[in-house]
């Protein structure tokens, strides 16, 4: 009962601020100038009426709050407004835009959890040895290299060696295999932007916890090893360790429109900039609002997982900001 | 901070690195806009230290030129977004009830846009015809003040440590003002915890004018920035080109120093 009071109360706090994030993301966009249209004046055919009649057509001439509600409404019918680029309701531009962005992100980040838990553990189980030494050069060394530099090295080098793909198939009529081939790239990319973050994170949550009192008296009572720190300090660690699980999460969200982009990835971030160039209004609100949204759940998630992990945290009734 | 070649070597390296920016057009032999299409893409030889572009253009110019631009970004929107930071972090750390929670509500709503997506859309809705100056100046108030709520939220609650030890108390009850207590309690805590967050800021935001100039919505050409001379890479014709690459080590040892330097302000385990 008590739990889900708290899962409630940090909906209603999730809700609450996406709300705000739209209302911010719409007014900063609508204090720009330009639209969609005022590009297409450039064509000779493209005269000032008809640029009007569009407009009005497509609501850009009425004021802020109308527009806003117009896109609300819109969005409470599942639409999410239209893109004037591709003449659709916003939401089926977006949705297979989405899908891929989600197959990509979420293959790259449990890859770089699988790969980053290894090396977290090793380096603080042994802690101050030549070991720990070489993975803290190595996550040093890694986190010099952020996504866009790390991926203009990626397409120099698969230009040279010819990793990349000339050939066009479309991603629909893809077998599974190719799909996989595809995303190697981008998304060792992304892997390897959240890889060195997760191992520092995870070494230095380990190291505290097996700093505490307990573990020094479970030590003393004679737990070595394997329970030891799989048994003691690993529940301990919990808690940090599910926050950054959320904060990775979401991290990836701003590296695919790097790595998309650089490696053609048909996802959400290619999408992104051809809207922003064409000024399709609704489609970069609704992209804004999609990783916001993603930002929000993997939170979420993380504070419900939080709160069943940690024992401390139900005791004080929910996880405090 | 005690004086290690691990805190020498990466001070040195970012002031060598602004130097040079600085003095940029006395180190530049030729002008970063100057073409000479006669010789695109040219290996790098005692007339163009690092070779040329693809429009034949000194690529040693545009990397110090480029340089001025991407790194001037990335300081005028740091120092922003801690100045903001410390501002609102240590208002909201010495009052207590509502204008705190304001503050700390207001930064956790800025932490859940994600600002790059935003950024870009700010950007693209700009009109098209900015000089690089007006741009260069947009882009790192925008990236700067968007960015406050990091460093505002840990000095608030550095400040709201400090505010609850008993010497600041004591002050307090002895009829010590605000701005007394500001500046002989608070600040001597806070600048250090600014200073690294500045560090820890910085290259995310040289990287964030990089990567918007990159896909051609930062500053436009024929302006140089580190951006827009590593862009002609997106085309697999241009990987034989290796020269634009040149900002990559600057870049990768500009994290690097900036990381090795923070990391020394918060005391590494």
């Amino acid at each position: 009962m008590r739990f889900l009071v708290f899962a409630l109360r940090r909906l209603a706090a999730t809700a609450l601020t996406l709300v705000a994030v739209s209302v911010l993301s719409f007014s900063l966009l609508s204090l720009a100038p330009g639209d969609f249209f005022d590009d297409m004046r450039i064509s000779p055919q493209m005269t000032e009426e008809m640029a009007a009649s569009l407009k009005a057509q497509y609501g850009l001439d009425r004021g802020f709050v109308e527009r806003y509600t117009a896109w609300c409404r819109s969005a409470l019918r599942g639409d999410f407004g239209v893109s004037m680029a591709y003449g659709l309701p916003a939401a089926e531009v977006l949705k297979p835009r989405l899908k891929n962005t989600l197959a990509l992100g979420g293959l790259s980040i449990v890859a770089a959890w699988l790969i980053a838990i290894p090396f977290g553990f090793v380096a603080a189980v042994r802690r101050g040895s030549w070991v720990d030494r070489c993975v803290q050069i190595l996550t040093a060394t890694a986190l010099a290299f952020p996504e866009i530099l790390f991926g203009t090295l990626l397409l120099l080098a698969a230009a040279r060696f010819g990793w990349l793909n000339s050939d066009v198939v479309f991603l629909r009529d893809a077998s599974m295999l190719e799909l996989l081939r595809r995303m190697v790239l981008p998304g060792l990319v992304l892997a390897f932007a959240a890889f060195p973050v997760i191992v520092r994170h995870l070494r230095s949550a380990l190291i505290e916890a097996a700093r505490s009192p307990f573990v020094r008296e479970a030590r003393s009572a004679g737990i070595r090893g394997r329970s030891l720190w799989l048994g003691q300090i690993l529940p301990a660690a919990a808690n940090p360790i599910i926050t950054l699980m959320g904060l990775s999460a979401a991290g990836l969200i701003g590296g695919s429109v790097i790595a998309e982009t650089l490696f053609s990835w048909p996802g959400a971030g290619p999408l992104f900039i051809e809207a922003i160039t064409a000024r399709d209004a609704h489609i970069v609100l609704d992209l804004a609002l999609a990783s916001a949204v993603l930002l929000a759940a993997a939170n979420f998630l993380s504070e419900i997982c939080l709160y069943i992990a940690d024992p401390r945290l139900r005791a004080e009734g929910g996880p405090r900001r | 901070m005690k004086w290690r070649l691990r805190t020498i070597l990466p001070a040195a390296y970012l002031g060598v690195l602004v130097l040079s920016m600085t003095l940029a057009p006395v180190l530049a032999v030729h002008s970063p806009e100057e073409q000479n299409r006669d010789c695109p893409c040219a290996a790098p030889s005692s007339h163009f230290i690092l070779g040329t572009d693809e429009l034949g253009r000194d690529v040693w110019s545009r990397l110090l030129y480029g340089g001025r631009i991407s790194l001037g970004a990335g300081f005028v929107a740091a120092s922003l977004s801690v100045g903001i930071g410390l501002l609102a972090g240590a208002a909201a750390g010495l009052s207590r009830g509502i204008f705190r929670r304001g503050v700390l509500a207001l930064a956790e709503l800025f932490l859940s846009v994600p600002w790059l997506y935003l950024l870009l859309a700010i950007r693209a809705f700009l009109p098209l015809t900015l000089s690089p100056a007006q741009v260069l100046f947009l882009l790192s108030a925008v990236i700067g003040a968007a960015g406050w709520a990091r460093p505002g939220r840990l000095i608030a609650q550095k400040a709201g440590e400090v505010r609850e030890r008993e010497y600041v108390e004591v002050a307090e009850s002895l009829g010590a003002g605000r701005w007394h207590l500001m500046r002989r309690h608070l600040m001597p805590e806070l600048l250090p915890l600014a200073v690294t967050q500045f560090l820890l800021l910085l290259p995310g935001y040289v990287l964030a004018e990089v990567t918007l100039t990159f896909f051609g919505l930062g500053v436009g050409e024929p302006a140089a920035s580190w951006g827009n001379l590593l862009a002609p890479l997106r085309h697999p014709a241009a990987a034989s080109c290796l020269q634009l690459a040149s900002p990559l080590p600057l870049l990768a040892s500009l994290v690097l120093a900036c990381e090795l330097l923070s990391g020394d302000g918060r005391g590494n385990d």
